[in-house]
């Protein structure tokens, strides 16, 4: 099925089970990612965009279970697979760079043997030749192939991050999944992290859905944007037109929330309150409480995702086409 | 490496601040032990044979200082003196016989407690909410809440008295010449058998609980997240990823552990009359058999110490962390 996109997700849930009942972390969120796009999920924490994510590989643990919906995986439904055909699906299709690559890396193996371990599990190849393709992947972001027998605490932040995104392109994957990848980094080792994400992107011809709270760094990279709030999807549309004319006012509230240094001054806006606790969700809109434009329909009445223009459906009462 | 040889020289400043206290205890106490042995034999003993007595304990009458000295020089020579309970023998003599057996029953015991009890942790934990991690942890904190010497005696009226299917007491038949021999060696392993569980079974919960509470806390790492995702096998990432880490805070209390063996399992050892070093300790006791006492903490205070040592270097080869430092 050559015009089957790269993912498909449809009407995604899923659940974390309390003693006080169940508690919907994502909640029915559908997109579609295709060849080559990279695909950016913006929220404040909390929102469910980690979740969307490991739900996708299927590597929740529990609590968390998906009760509901679809992934498409170039075709093949991903939830629908046995354990045996989702160890082979995993990391040889889609691949992960965690937020911090300072806890994503075990303490107690050297990076050669956690990149080499997924090589020789994967591709049957002998540990020699795993070795070799380890240091070539250690080459390509930019580290001394001799840092293989490194153990994580001796490399700094970026170079375990740069370690986490060589371990992800380590199966040659048509998608990785980066959630936070430079969080927990400082603005010039980000830079550097990001840079090196933007150049193998064009080199590798990379899908990549990006996981961030940060908008800013978002949109250098995503072709397209979805903004994700208490677990649902509110807005989605092509980068440039969700800049240009944001549509839900959680979106415009996220994009006049960091400086940016093109463009005209202004005075930056924050959004207030914060999250709803997802066990007790208000009737209704689930922003409605910190929106400053909710009216009595958004008391009872909770807003569907609706096409508002070409490419952009929008979650809110308050848009109309 | 250099991380190492600082231990080490923290330990042998332990040793030397033991050995001093092992001198100056005794001294603290009432009584003179060789007048005790001295009446002890009612007054058939010479007086040259008192005076030889008191200069092998080093009780030669001098001022502290030489006294120290001569204890010391002993000391370095291997020489503890001679026991009163088992005179005219050694001390040294007198260790070596239950030494061996001390070490075979407790060693033995806790490297099985602690082996089992990680590998049952690991498991629970993987499995964490299952029938076999409902059941097992509180079963085995049960009977790790008897005192081990009950469970000892329990054991030993069921399979020993009542089933008479293992053997009551010693540590090997005494038909038998110790060889190696494999009638020698499968007697001792039947007498082990039974002081050796009522240890395990008494000690087996406690490595458990610890061992699944480190690992259930190592599961909700990202790496292990991420072993997920990487599509390695179930059994890969409990034990390469999970375990190696989960291990780690519980090599302390191994080397605590095995530190202790030397001090033997003393009413374990009662309970079966198995010839180790917590009887020798009781007979020591009884009869103030000063010198045997000071030779039996001696071997527990270096046992200690070698076992601390060697969680050091257990330590530098699990975790690459401790390296270079």
């Amino acid at each position: 099925m050559p015009s089957a996109p790269l993912l498909s997700v449809e009407d995604l849930v899923v659940e974390y089970q309390t003693p006080s009942g169940p508690v919907r972390a994502v909640d029915a969120v559908s997109f579609v990612l295709e060849r080559g796009e990279v695909l950016g999920l913006v929220g404040e924490s909390g929102s469910g965009k980690s979740t969307v994510a490991q739900a996708l590989a299927r590597i929740l643990g529990p609590p968390a279970i998906i009760t509901g919906g679809r992934v498409l995986f170039e075709g093949n439904d991903v939830l629908a697979m046995t354990e045996d055909e989702l160890r082979r699906f995993r990391w040889r299709k889609m691949s992960f760079v965690l937020q911090s690559a300072m806890n994503a890396l075990s303490p107690v193996l050297t990076i050669g043997d956690q990149i080499i371990d997924v090589l020789v599990t994967h591709e049957r190849t002998t540990t020699r030749a795993a070795r070799e393709r380890a240091a070539h992947l250690l080459e390509l972001v930019g580290i001394d192939p001799a840092r293989l027998a490194s153990h994580p605490h001796e490399l700094s932040g970026g170079m375990r991050q740069r370690v986490g995104i060589a371990l992800a392109l380590a199966l040659d994957p048509p998608l990785v999944i980066m959630d936070e990848p430079t969080t927990a980094l400082d603005v010039v080792v980000q830079h550097e992290v990001l840079s090196k994400i933007a150049e193998l992107k064009e080199k590798l011809g990379l899908s990549v859905l990006f996981i961030t709270h940060d908008m800013s760094i978002v949109s250098q990279f995503a072709t397209r944007i979805g903004v994700l709030y208490a677990g649902r999807l509110v807005e989605m549309a092509p980068t440039r037109e969700l800049f240009r004319a944001p549509r839900h006012p959680y979106t415009k509230g996220l994009l006049g929330s960091f400086v940016s240094i093109h463009g005209p001054r202004r005075r930056l806006a924050g959004i207030p309150g914060s999250p709803p606790d997802l066990r007790r969700l208000p009737a209704g809109c689930a922003f409605r409480a910190r929106c400053a434009e909710a009216t009595d329909r958004c008391a009872t009445e909770a807003p569907v995702l609706r096409v508002i223009a070409e490419d952009h459906p929008t979650a809110c009462h308050l848009v109309s086409p | 490496m250099r991380y190492l040889l600082r231990q080490l020289g923290l330990y042998v400043l332990a040793a030397w601040a033991s050995l001093t206290l092992n001198f100056i205890v005794p001294r603290l106490a009432p009584g003179d032990p060789a007048s005790a042995m001295f009446a002890r034999y009612k007054g058939q003993l010479q007086p040259e044979a008192l005076a030889a007595l008191r200069e092998a304990f080093g009780f030669t009458g001098g001022p502290l200082h030489e006294q120290y000295a001569a204890y010391l020089a002993h000391l370095f020579r291997g020489d503890l003196g001679v026991s009163v309970a088992y005179f005219p023998a050694k001390v040294t003599d007198v260790l070596a016989m239950g030494l061996g057996w001390t070490a075979l029953l407790t060693g033995s015991s806790v490297v099985v407690a602690f082996a089992l009890g990680s590998l049952l942790g690991v498991v629970a934990a993987w499995r964490r909410g299952s029938a076999f991690d409902a059941t097992l942890p509180p079963l085995l904190v049960f009977l790790g809440a008897f005192p081990y010497f009950w469970l000892a005696m329990m054991l030993l009226y069921g399979f020993g008295f009542t089933l008479d299917a293992l053997p009551l007491r010693h540590a090997y038949e005494d038909t038998l010449a110790p060889s190696l021999s494999f009638a020698f060696v499968a007697s001792v392993a039947e007498h082990l058998l039974l002081p050796a569980t009522s240890i395990v079974l008494a000690s087996v919960g406690g490595w458990m609980l610890s061992m699944r509470s480190s690992m259930i806390g190592v599961l909700a790492e990202d790496y292990v997240t991420m072993a997920h995702a990487k599509g390695l096998s179930p059994l890969r990432i409990m034990f390469h990823y999970a375990a190696r880490n989960a291990l780690l805070p519980n090599v302390t209390g191994f080397g605590m552990a095995l530190g202790f063996v030397l001090g033997g399992s003393l009413l374990t050892e009662i309970v079966f009359s198995y010839p180790g070093q917590g009887y020798l300790l009781v007979q020591a006791v009884r009869s103030q058999d000063y010198p045997l006492m000071q030779g039996i903490f001696l071997t527990i205070t270096m046992a200690v110490l070698a076992a601390n040592f060697l969680v050091d270097v257990l330590y530098v080869w699990l975790d690459p962390r401790t390296r270079g430092r």
